[in-house]
């Protein structure tokens, strides 16, 4: 082994997630329990969605094979988009004997040649990582040849979790690609967008609304991303950070490297999307923003208000429970809330103090803070009666067993809830999930398992 | 989309683009399912069973149980002993199931784990089980996992204890839960006492109940895999993930071992009925004779709508050859098939097959989607069938697309029907006539709209 595994590249800021159990965000599972996502998948997704680099796996087939496209990323970038190609040097036995780094050199070589991308991404996964392949010299020298960034990303699947696998992947960005380029100009209403991935396209359901306002989104890390925009990120004037609590380390660096200030913010939920903008807008400091900020904001919440209305008739009294990561979990609460749906649950399972003392805040002393949402969701859901659960994939069918009816909130979902358009596509989904008639035709409640028959029901059967 | 995949092709040795096929922890991890109360166990990073449990979940529409023994940087260098036993003490405490089937990974692979001496170390409560097979997931793919998998139920169950039966064994290979139903349907009308090992049908496929719980009804006993080792024959459908299980059979227990075609179409469901008919001594009922007629009269009502178009078939290598036999059956043209799974025999099958039908077509085993698209854009077919994985090149080439395969996570129903036997035979010449007529129908211009096709 020619290198230290335990390596971690630019770990210079500090971790936001520390848990109840004092695990940082690099906390591994103890062995032989059900199973979370690796730090691979984490640089991976958190990456992916820049759509004009070449995303290459440097390991076996299925580390590529099994995050390929399994999250769906909105990209702008018609006709070069090369989030939908999966690249990987497939490592076969020859290469754990003999080392992978002819193979992956070439594979660099060929996708560049091929597909004119204006960075390469490459990722190191358990094995190639144990072979001790050296990446950064094979990335380095193809670099010099081929004069665009191909950057290591080392976040092999063992040395933790997906959120710290996202922490690595956007470092790895931030000290080999951002403050590369000047931009042509700068303005004072400059801001990046971290670790807002663009699922479905949630971003651009707000995007266009700071953009109104006459915010401009210098550089997004990484949802509908760019190389080009990345490497001039360093001149932004705010770094907002959405959603991921694994993105603050990044912030932190580039606070102290480039003296960009941070703010965290979320765009689900009408109340949480408009306390977002203003906090953006009083960050830049622009009275003329902030009033223009204002006006779009009343405009906006009018117009959820009224789509949301009959859904709020329909709702009354509804009850759900909430299984989700880190600040996504108060982010959904308010969202739940402002359609008018308690919320009597939510996993705290990636959340940190801050997000916990939040959520106390916005749900009130009795709902239950979930510590392990896998074992206590469903007895929570029977216990309280709650309508709906809304989670991950993992958790979708196991609910759907109990014939609980479901909302997708993980990364893998199909529904796009995020900002003022979102709310709605929210309600729309949880009616038609809620009221389907499906839920009422449960089998073990067919005709012939009623417990007696009456007499007269027997007549039938010759009796 | 995929528009910029370019034409020309040139031969790539180092990269993989868009692959066609997934890793033998997978397949180990299916296999495993389809064991009643077991628990698939991933002796690796934490990621891994994750990654098996959202593709099966995605593909099957159900839940899928199963555990990791969480790889550190320590377990990496030192070794996975200690994770692999922690989890066995932990599983058989928390989740509490009858076997626990371990797989290797990569990386436990690479470091050299040695698991039976860690599962002799093991804290294996009474009367429950440990199972392991090696599945470095750089070699092979996901068909292989499986094929091992099931080679290592036969290892460590499979016992002939010298009462020998008229029992047949029956290993379905990497097939839906709806494929494995029929198959047993089969059996049952010719009133063949048999065993399946793996059965995933009543597990992957299990009823909404309003109740959920971790060990659904279904999957093979232990104990009928145990007394495997006494039946009279064992039948392996699909030699690729099923042929090794039934040697391992015959080497261990002296159990005749019998290798066919999954049973896709007429004439592999044809040698199916016969290999179970000679082992048994049962005769074919009237109700298979009639859906056999039935399958035959389907195909003389559309013929005329599928003759001679041509097909490009991507997917699992056993799959694979079942359809290509079933697609020159209906005289269709299996232009390009290609498999992910690397190997020269597949080829080699693939190749014969073709060539006594006078075919003039390219197989290709170890390929990856990428080549399919470059071979499309040269010359291009009527109709593409595989995985969801398709739907890009389907979209990119203005083909049709017939889901066929694993994984299919775009649509559901499907891993409840079967494509094999007489019944699946139907539902493949439905499938594919629909999808060629419906394009007819929206190519065509007013003036040549029909009612009646």
């Amino acid at each position: 082994m020619r290198k230290k595994i335990a390596e971690t590249p630019g770990n210079v800021a500090p971790c936001a997630h520390k848990s109840a159990g004092g695990q940082d965000c690099r906390g591994i599972e103890p062995p032989g329990l059900a199973t979370f996502g690796c730090a691979y998948e984490g640089a991976y997704f958190a990456l992916a969605p820049v759509s004009d680099a070449v995303h290459l796996v440097h390991g076996p087939m299925t580390c590529l094979g099994s995050t390929w496209e399994f999250r769906h990323v909105g990209s702008s970038c018609a006709g070069l988009d090369k989030t939908q190609v999966g690249f990987t040097t497939d490592i076969g036995e020859m290469e754990l004997v003999h080392g992978g780094e002819k193979k992956l050199a070439g594979a660099i070589d060929y996708a560049i040649s091929k597909y004119q991308p204006q960075g390469v991404f490459v990722y190191e996964t358990c094995v190639t990582a144990l072979i001790g392949d050296d990446m950064d010299s094979v990335c380095g020298a193809a670099e010099r040849r081929w004069n665009i960034p191909v950057v290591p990303v080392h976040a092999p699947g063992f040395i933790g979790t997906k959120n710290y696998g996202e922490r690595l992947g956007l470092e790895a960005v931030v000290n080999h690609i951002v403050g590369t380029k000047e931009p042509e100009f700068a303005t004072p209403y400059d801001i990046n967008l971290i670790g807002e991935h663009n699922i479905n396209g949630e971003m651009w359901m707000y995007k266009p609304i700071l953009q109104e306002i006459g915010v401009r989104i210098l550089s997004t890390f990484s949802g509908d991303g760019r190389i080009e925009k990345m490497r001039q990120a360093h001149r932004a004037r705010l770094n907002v950070v959405v959603c991921a609590k694994s993105s603050l380390a990044i912030a932190e660096i580039m606070k102290k490297r480039w003296g960009i200030p941070y703010l965290s913010a979320s765009f689900y939920g009408m109340r949480e999307a408009s306390d977002a903008i203003r906090r953006i807008c009083r960050q830049l400091g622009d009275a003329k923003l902030i009033k223009k900020a204002e006006q779009v904001i009343a405009r906006e919440e009018a117009k959820v208000n009224k789509a949301l209305e009959p859904y709020r008739e329909l709702f009354a009294g509804r009850k759900a429970v909430l299984n989700t990561g880190g600040n996504k979990s108060w982010a959904f609460a308010v969202a739940l809330q402002d359609i008018g749906i308690e919320v009597v649950g939510v996993s705290v399972r990636k959340s940190n103090e801050e997000d916990r003392a939040k959520l106390r805040n916005i749900l009130g002393a009795d709902a239950v803070l979930m510590e392990k949402p896998v074992v206590e969701q469903i007895p929570l859901i029977m216990r309280t009666g709650a309508d709906l659960l809304l989670a991950g994939g993992r958790s979708l069918y196991s609910a759907l067993k109990k014939a609980i009816p479901f909302i997708e909130v993980s990364q893998e979902k199909t529904g796009n809830y995020c900002g003022y358009g979102g709310l709605i596509n929210l309600a729309r989904d949880i009616d038609l999930s809620i009221n389907n008639p499906v839920f009422k035709l449960v089998s073990g409640d067919a005709p012939w398992e009623k417990k007696v028959m009456e007499p007269e029901q027997c007549l039938g059967r010759g009796a | 989309m995929l528009d910029h995949t370019p034409k020309e092709c040139i031969e790539r040795k180092a990269l993989v683009i868009n692959p066609a096929k997934t890793c033998q922890p997978l397949g180990a991890t299916y296999a495993a399912l389809g064991i009643h109360r077991c628990l698939p166990h991933s002796h690796g990073s934490q990621g891994c069973q994750m990654y098996f449990r959202s593709h099966l979940n995605r593909h099957f529409r159900e839940p899928v149980e199963a555990s990791t023994s969480s790889f550190t940087e320590g377990a990496a260098v030192f070794g996975g002993g200690a994770n692999l036993k922690t989890s066995i003490k932990n599983i058989f405490s928390i989740y509490d199931p009858d076997i626990i089937a371990i797989h290797t990974t990569c990386l436990s692979e690479t470091i050299g784990d040695d698991i039976p001496t860690y599962i002799a170390q093991a804290e294996v409560p009474e009367g429950k089980f440990v199972i392991h097979a090696n599945t470095p997931s750089y070699v092979g793919s996901h068909i292989v996992g499986f094929s091992n998998m099931v080679k290592g139920m036969v290892k460590y169950l499979c016992n002939n204890n010298g009462n020998p039966n008229r029992k047949i064994n029956i290993i379905p290979g990497f097939v839906n839960p709806g494929d494995m139903r029929e198959i047993k349907r089969i059996l049952k009308a010719m009133e063949i006492d048999f065993t399946m090992f793996p059965d995933t049908s009543g597990v992957l496929d299990a009823p909404l109940t309003g109740d959920y719980t971790m060990f659904p009804a279904g999957g093979a006993r232990v104990e009928d895999i145990v007394a495997a080792g006494n039946s009279g024959a064992t039948l392996a459908l699909g030699g690729f993930a099923s042929g090794d299980g039934a040697f391992e059979l015959k080497k261990k227990c002296k159990v005749p071992a019998k290798v066919l075609q999954t049973p896709i179409g007429i004439n592999a469901t044809d040698e199916l009925l016969m290999a179970a008919s000679n082992f048994s001594g049962r005769e074919i009922p009237a109700e298979l004779e009639e859906e056999r007629g039935q399958v035959i009269d389907i195909m003389a009502d559309l013929h005329q709508h599928y003759h001679g178009k041509r097909a490009a078939i991507f997917g699992d290598p056993d799959i694979l050859i079942g359809l290509a036999a079933f697609l020159l059956e209906l005289g269709m043209i299996p232009k390009y098939v290609l498999t992910g799974t690397p190997g020269a025999l597949f080829k080699k099958e693939v190749d014969r097959m073709l060539q006594e039908a006078g075919v003039d077509g390219r197989v290709i085993s170890g390929g990856d989607l990428f080549t399919l698209h470059q071979l499309l854009k040269n010359e291009p077919v009527d109709l593409l069938m595989g995985t969801t994985y398709g739907k890009y090149i389907s979209r990119a080439e203005d083909i049709p697309l017939v889901r066929v395969g694993f994984p299919v996570m775009d649509r559901g129903v499907h891993s409840y029907l079967p494509i094999v036997g007489y019944r699946g035979a139907m539902r493949l010449v439905e499938m594919i006539s629909n999808t060629l007529l419906d394009r007819v129908d929206r190519d065509a211009p007013d003036e040549n709209m029909e009612l009646i096709m």
